[in-house]
């Protein structure tokens, strides 16, 4: 007898628990701090009607235009739009989910969507897949999918497809016949990280480069950028690389392994995705003198740029706001929007010349244009179609 | 006797166990067509000399000779015995719990099924006429599970499968009545004589003199490992047999002084009509001062009364019960109650003063060197230093020890729970004087005794029978025939109305988790019909496919009672050899599985061989595993030969591919599981010296659990290949726990060989769906872990409260 | 010499003290740099499987393949919470440290409870707790992800003293303080017994219950505090950061000798498995071996070393 009251008054607690945190009935908690998307919208960088040709386009100030999108209009629909993220672990996905949210929600509360859902994996084939088989269960109009790999979940969003689920890809991009595609020029990241290096160190030097997240497809293409932009300089000595995961702290906890080992490092060419201020930490940690890190346009890197004198380097990264611009896509596209199937969304890049234009950023967040659906609409549908 | 008729003669068998003669020069016939009874007190070495005729152990030295041909006693093993027709029910059942009546017949008599297509059809006539033989009339279903059966219905499966074993040419019965009803015992009895008629030759163990009188032909008295008398039946009879076996005890004692003992009232125990599961209506009133000794045949409750007294002491008293005193316990059975083997002596001594004290205040080493060195020094343990192992001292030496933990906490009641077995006799004599130095302080002192020459060191004793106390002794005013008496007569009473009900129904294993998979899935359906549409079958078939697959995997082992944690990294390895090496060249590809297989059935065999932890062989091999794969395969990617993924991922109008291989998987375990061998793996699971007893190789079973576990891992890898169409290491990590919990889930136990494959799938469906689930009802998918997590507690809470209700009964 | 072989005997982690010196060896010599820098660098990183790894050890210890898998998520979840309070401010260390015991505390009763009471196998009930306490982690994760560091805290874990970290120092104290609880408690003592014949332990009047209680809160609230000061070290806290930590620990503290069926401890062979560990990964990847390479190495050591405690188990015989 004692046993079944301890029993039932154990499981309660957890059930008491469990219950406490599931909220709302919608499924993202609506009460997310919105300071991680509020990102230096007015000082939107890059402007995104550039191609994957573009390789040095300077950061520049640009307005945000709210009309200029012709006669397309959203309606009032019942549509429900499903989030797929294979990875949740690091702060670009957080802000890129947030910005997914934000989008969303707007759209909401304007009456354009009945619904939205996010579901946010480990990083692993299989619990996307489930994600996947669990919208195409509900029967939800569109997925806007960040995938685990570019090929492995192909049969799975042919179901999607064939169920007459709208699909879009993004950042890391699908590679399947159907499913629209909004890429960045990752190749290009590497190339400069390694021709702004080149230039500053003469063609020479010893070099640590950090990885991302493996087997997604941002970290294949920055690799071969960099490897491929390394043959022109044979000078140029690779020391060492770690797996970061694009991620701070297994960057930082990468690099205190093996850093003792290499005295001498000129430059670390980061992944670009949130990894450049756990390289920054590590060399503090181990009171060693700075080298050239290739910052990931995260606000610690940036607040930590901005205090040091003299510091020359370069800051490249994605836009965790493509999360709120493929929602809009999806929205479009089942509005009826013409909308080519591959689009591509351009780089922020700062250097020295505009690193003040950043001074607000805040830790947590990434540089990032608000995107909106007109902005969207302009620079990345239409540009896309127009080249 | 007539020549031709000797079946063993044994002579001047000796075996000594450290300072104890067990078995002392004894002779000893057995003769075909003859009933011979075994007798004596507890301790005579009845069990030793049947041990020894049956190869069990080997004597010292002495001469045996079965069926005119003379053994090498040094080698005679049991499976010796068996093949001369020497077969024995022991007292402890060598049954395998988890299986069937009549699969324990195939698993024990095996040889005899090479040929049968229905084995089990076989085996259950086999059963089913072998009970019949014996126990004419018995209710007994052969196909029920051996754990549902009654004790005593279960030894009456033991009694039956000895007798119909085909070329049985002795039997040796120990105790085989003990928990048979009357009408049963004399089934028994019927069917011995008869089959003794027919040539067998029976030596029958038994303290019921009824039954020997009129069962045996011939009596043989043991005493002290030798031969006390031996005669024909007609010689005899019960009271002639129990004055024998009184006479003479205690004439080696040293006649110790004897003052009756000033009563100290401060310590007491007061038991006023006390009643329990196992004790009845005991009234008694025990005192500092005395030495009070229990006695009786052994099982009728003496170990129960001092267990009793020792664990409610700690408790608020009750029930009749009332302890003035601390009290501390001295386990005899010291392998199993008393030595913490990796300690030194001085740990060993310590520890129940240690456990007494605060939780984190510090020892006092002065204090604890002190009392170690007192108490051991008191009672002479022989050893160099208190800081040797313990394990280094003899019988007798550990048990000092084990006294002087109880004398150093400075207890005012000492429970000593027959503290002198294997212990020689000047060792004895000295621990004799310490019991009575301790009564003269004051002490209360219960002991509980198999050796009756003992008893002449206690001031009462009291004899126990049939859970209460048949009679009460001083010292002195008694002999030891009219203890004998009392502890033997009761003997045939049988309370034992309940002994052949039928247990209530046990519900499936697989219930729950059945039960949890259906809800969930009705709960889907309801939510969003398309779940149970083909296309949603399906669609989630292709999500938890490898999961179920491992699961299966991780059945096999934990049926062992192993746990695999390298099952998800194999299937990671897998599948990265059928995206790497596969595709580039077919012939090697296949060729490198095959050496994985082999090297997965290969950790099993290197558990057996090294008797090593398997959690931790398997955990270093995940890590070799997942090595491998990186080295072949660093980043995920890869590419899966087409013909491998149109094999197992192919469309069908009918059903889908993965779905398709999913069943076929999930009949094989099942099958495999219930083939003839499988039922064997599964008798492994249970009860590993049964089975290597009745001659199953241990090696080989370890083996093939291994290979038919890595088998389906594999399984799992070339679905994944399937689904996915390219490999990716990590994918399958968090697999391994999450297959542990699904066969938990599923109805399987850590030990014992309790698991079924049809519940480890539904238990992995279940976990399965549990996210799919959150998703339709609009929780945010995040609280899947946490919806597994409680699922799993409560699951069990709900096994463990039914265990309860049972045990209530 | 006789003593010494025997001693070698006894404590199989002296291989893994040897290995570790020629991993070390290794490493400098490969990359050209042999100093102890690289040496404490790699001991900082183990000191925080470490703490872990003791808690770890202690749950073993009690006995009957006992092991506790909700180490990650309270690790994670400390992680977070800790951040959360603390946010940069010095102040709030304290409170911090004393939510974060107070919580740790809590889990480990539950867990502990569900052992003892509701029977449930121990790697069972501690997994259960894991997937709440990931998913808790995972809620708190949504709602707060801006990461400060205290700088007391950040000084601390940078500060060195005699060229070694406070962090290194601050674990031999711990394994001071855990060999001193092992061998001079009677809590130590109890734990030892249970943990090698629960049923003896019982009839010799060790309360199994209560040990049995205090080891689970143990290891959770150690658990706790390294994850405070693994956030505090990479300056956040991130989903997923203990998820090595498991097999880890049970790899560590089985390379260092103590018994995974229980009963024997050993607190000096924890700290060097925890090194040997940290080091084969650290040395393998200077030397150039790939990741795969380490793995292979890892596991093949913790087979061998249980090979060599069976071979001197069964010459002792």
């Amino acid at each position: 007898m004692k046993k079944r009251i301890l029993g039932f008054i154990v499981c309660s607690f957890f059930a008491v628990s469990a219950l406490a945190g599931c909220g709302s009935s919608s499924t993202a908690s609506s009460n997310v701090k919105s300071s991680a998307s509020s990102v230096s919208s007015a000082k939107a960088s890059s402007s995104e009607s550039s191609s994957a040709n573009s390789s040095s386009s300077k950061a520049s100030s640009s307005e945000s235009s709210a009309s200029d999108t012709g006669d397309f209009k959203l309606k009032k629909g019942n549509y429900v739009i499903g989030l797929s993220n294979a990875y949740f672990g690091n702060t670009w996905r957080k802000q890129m989910v947030d910005c997914f949210t934000n989008a969303a929600e707007k759209a909401k509360t304007d009456g354009y969507i009945k619904d939205y859902e996010i579901q946010n994996g480990d990083g692993t084939v299989n619990s996307q897949i489930a994600q996947i088989n669990s919208f195409i269960l509900e029967g939800v109009d569109a997925i806007v999918i960040d995938s685990a790999s570019e090929t492995a979940l192909n049969s799975s969003i042919q179901q999607a497809l064939d169920a007459g689920i709208t699909v879009v890809s993004f950042d890391s991009v699908v590679n399947l016949d159907g499913v629209y595609k909004m890429d960045y020029p990752w190749a290009d990241i590497g190339k400069a990280s390694v021709d702004f290096m080149a230039k500053k160190y003469d063609g020479k030097g010893k070099y640590i480069v950090v990885r991302g997240v493996s087997g997604a497809a941002p970290d294949q293409g920055i690799y071969s950028g960099i490897t491929e932009e390394l043959k022109k300089y044979p000078d140029m000595n690779i020391e060492a690389q770690v797996i970061g995961q694009a991620s701070a702290t297994v960057t930082q906890q990468e690099l205190l392994k093996i850093l003792d080992s290499y005295p001498d490092v000129d430059g670390v060419i980061t992944h670009c995705g949130g990894d450049a201020i756990g390289v920054v930490n590590a060399f503090d940690q181990l009171n060693r003198k700075m080298p050239t890190i290739i910052g990931d346009n995260t606000g610690e890197f940036i607040q930590w740029w901005l205090k040091q004198d003299g510091y020359e380097t370069l800051s490249q990264g994605s836009t965790p706001g493509c999360g709120g611009a493929a929602f809009w896509v999806a929205l479009d596209i089942l509005n009826g929007y013409d909308v080519p199937q591959s689009m591509m969304l351009s780089i922020p890049r700062v250097t020295t010349d505009n690193l003040q234009d950043y001074k607000d950023l805040k830790a947590g967040e990434f540089i990032s244009p608000d995107f909106t659906n007109e902005y969207v609409i302009k620079n990345i549908i239409d540009a896309a179609k127009s080249k | 006797m007539e020549n031709n008729k000797c079946f063993i003669e044994a002579k001047d068998i000796l075996k000594i166990y450290g300072p104890t003669i067990a078995v002392n020069h004894l002779d000893i016939t057995i003769n075909k067509g003859e009933v011979l009874a075994l007798v004596g007190g507890n301790g005579a070495g009845k069990s030793t000399i049947t041990k020894i005729l049956s190869g069990v152990i080997n004597c010292d030295s002495g001469s045996i000779t079965i069926d005119g041909e003379a053994i090498d006693t040094n080698k005679y093993s049991t499976a010796d015995a068996r093949k001369k027709g020497i077969f024995v029910v022991h007292q402890e059942l060598s049954l395998c719990k988890n299986l069937t009546v009549y699969e324990n017949f195939y698993v024990e008599q095996y040889q005899q099924f090479y040929k049968s297509h229905n084995w089990r059809k076989t085996a259950k006539e086999l059963a089913k006429k072998a009970l019949d033989n014996v126990f004419p009339g018995n209710t007994i279903d052969v196909n029920a599970g051996l754990n549902t059966l009654t004790i005593a219905q279960q030894q009456m499966v033991e009694i039956a499968r000895a007798t119909s074993t085909p070329d049985l040419k002795m039997l040796v019965l120990d105790e085989p009545t003990s928990s048979l009803p009357t009408e049963e015992t004399n089934q028994l009895q019927e069917y011995i004589k008869k089959t003794a008629a027919n040539g067998i030759a029976y030596v029958y163990i038994s303290h019921r003199l009824k039954e020997i009188m009129y069962l045996a032909d011939r009596v043989f008295i043991m005493q002290n490992g030798s031969k006390k008398h031996e005669c024909l039946i007609s010689e005899t009879n019960e009271q002639d047999m129990v004055e024998r076996m009184g006479s003479g005890i205690g004439s080696q004692n040293k006649k110790l002084e004897f003052n009756t003992p000033a009563l100290n009232e401060k310590v007491s125990i007061k038991m006023d009509n006390y009643s329990s599961k196992s004790l009845k209506n005991i009234s008694a009133q025990m005192y500092g001062g005395e030495i009070i000794c229990l006695t009786g045949l052994e099982g009728n409750g003496q170990l129960e009364f001092i267990q009793e007294i020792f664990y409610k002491a700690r408790k608020r008293n009750k029930n009749g019960l009332e302890i003035n005193g601390k009290v501390a316990y001295v386990a005899g059975d010291r392998k199993k109650d008393g030595n913490f083997p990796l300690w030194s002596i001085k740990d060993n001594t310590i520890i129940s003063n240690l456990a007494n004290s605060l939780l984190f205040k510090p020892l006092n080493t002065k204090n604890v060197n002190d009392l170690v060195n007192r108490w051991n020094g008191r009672l002479k343990t022989k050893c160099n230093s208190t800081d040797e192992s313990i394990m280094s001292l003899s019988g007798g030496n550990q048990q000092k020890v084990l006294i002087a933990r109880a004398m150093a906490v400075d207890a005012d009641i000492i429970i000593l729970d027959d503290p002198t077995r294997g212990v020689d006799v000047e060792t004895k004599l000295e621990l004799y004087e310490v019991f009575h130095e301790a009564a003269e302080n004051g002490k209360l002192i219960i002991w509980r005794t198999s050796d009756d020459a003992e008893l002449e060191y206690c001031t009462r004793l009291f004899v126990m029978t049939r859970g209460t106390i048949g009679a009460e002794f001083e010292h002195g005013k008694y002999e030891h025939s009219d203890i004998l008496k009392v502890a033997f007569e009761n003997q045939e009473k049988k309370d034992l109305k309940k002994a052949l009900e039928k247990k209530a129904k046990q519900p499936k294993l697989y219930l729950f988790a059945l039960i949890t998979t259906i809800i969930l899935y009705t709960i889907c359906g309801i939510l969003s019909p398309t779940v149970l549409s083909k296309r949603g079958v399906e669609l989630l078939a292709v999500g938890y496919a490898p999961f179920i697959f491992c699961a299966l995997s991780q059945t096999f082992i934990i049926g062992l009672g192993h746990i695999d944690l390298s099952v998800g990294a194999f299937m990671g390895l897998v599948n990265v050899v059928t995206a790497t090496i596969l595709d580039h060249n077919t012939a090697f590809g296949i060729f490198v599985l095959i050496v994985l297989l082999a090297a997965y059935s290969l950790m099993g065999l290197f558990i057996y061989w090294r008797n090593v932890p398997p959690i931790i062989v398997t955990l270093g091999m995940s890590f070799v595993w997942t090595g491998i794969a990186y080295n072949l395969q660093d980043m995920p990617g890869g590419h899966v030969p087409e013909w491998m993924v149109n094999l197992f991922n192919f469309k069908n109008p009918v059903l889908n591919g993965i779905l398709i291989w999913l069943i076929i998987c999930i009949i094989a375990s099942i099958l495999i599981y219930r083939s003839k061998y499988g039922t064997a793996l599964r008798g492994y699971g249970n009860n590993e010296t049964a089975m290597k007893n009745s001659g199953w190789s241990k090696a080989k079973a370890y083996f093939m659990i291994y290979f038919i576990a890595g088998c389906f891992a594999m399984m799992g890898g070339f679905a994944q290949s399937g689904i996915t169409g390219a490999s990716d290491v990590n994918a399958s990590s968090t697999y391994t726990m999450l297959t542990v919990a699904a066969v938990i889930i599923g109805g399987g136990y850590f030990s014992g060989g309790v698991v079924t494959h049809f519940g480890s799938v539904c238990g992995a469906i279940s976990l399965t769906m549990v996210s799919i689930l959150l998703g339709l009802l609009k929780v945010n998918t995040d609280f899947t872990a946490t919806v597994q997590g409680l699922v799993l507690i409560i699951i069990l809470s709900i096994r463990l409260i039914k265990k309860g209700e049972k045990a209530n009964e | 010499m006789n003593k010494a072989l025997s001693y070698i005997k006894e404590n199989t982690w002296i291989w893994a003290l040897i290995g570790s010196t020629i991993l070390w060896l290794a490493m400098g010599i490969s990359s050209g740099q042999l100093g102890f820098s690289s040496l404490i660098s790699n001991a900082n990183t183990a000191a925080f499987l470490a703490i872990m790894a003791f808690g770890q050890m202690l749950v073993v210890t009690s006995g009957r393949g006992a092991i506790d898998l909700s180490i990650p998520g309270v690790l994670t979840l400390m992680a977070f919470i800790s951040m959360s309070i603390i946010n940069g401010k010095n102040s709030m260390i304290v409170p911090a440290f004393i939510a974060v015991i107070a919580i740790c505390a809590a889990i480990g009763f539950i867990n502990s409870l569900m052992v003892i009471y509701l029977q449930i196998p121990a790697i069972i009930a501690t997994m259960a707790m894991n997937y709440i306490l990931t998913t808790a982690a995972l809620l708190i994760n949504k709602h707060f992800s801006i990461f400060t560091v205290a700088p007391v805290l950040k000084a601390f874990l940078k500060g060195k003293i005699f060229g070694i970290y406070f962090s290194i120092i601050l674990v031999i104290l711990l394994g001071v303080f855990f060999w001193f609880l092992l061998r001079k408690t009677s809590y130590g003592k109890s734990l030892l017994a249970l943990g090698q014949n629960k049923n003896a332990a019982s009839l010799a009047g060790v309360k199994t219950a209560r040990v049995e209680m205090v080891t689970y809160i143990l290891c959770s609230v150690l658990t706790g505090i390294a994850g405070i000061l693994v956030s505090a070290r990479v300056g956040s806290a991130v989903l997923g950061m203990g998820d090595t930590y498991t097999m880890d620990t049970v790899a560590s503290i089985v390379i260092g000798g103590t018994l995974i069926s229980g009963g024997r401890a050993n607190v000096p062979g924890t700290l060097v498995g925890c090194l040997f560990l940290g080091l084969i990964s650290a040395a393998m990847q200077v030397i150039g071996c790939s990741v795969g390479a380490q793995n292979i190495a890892k596991g093949a050591l913790i087979i061998l070393v249980l090979m060599l405690g069976t071979f001197q188990k069964k010459s002792a015989k």
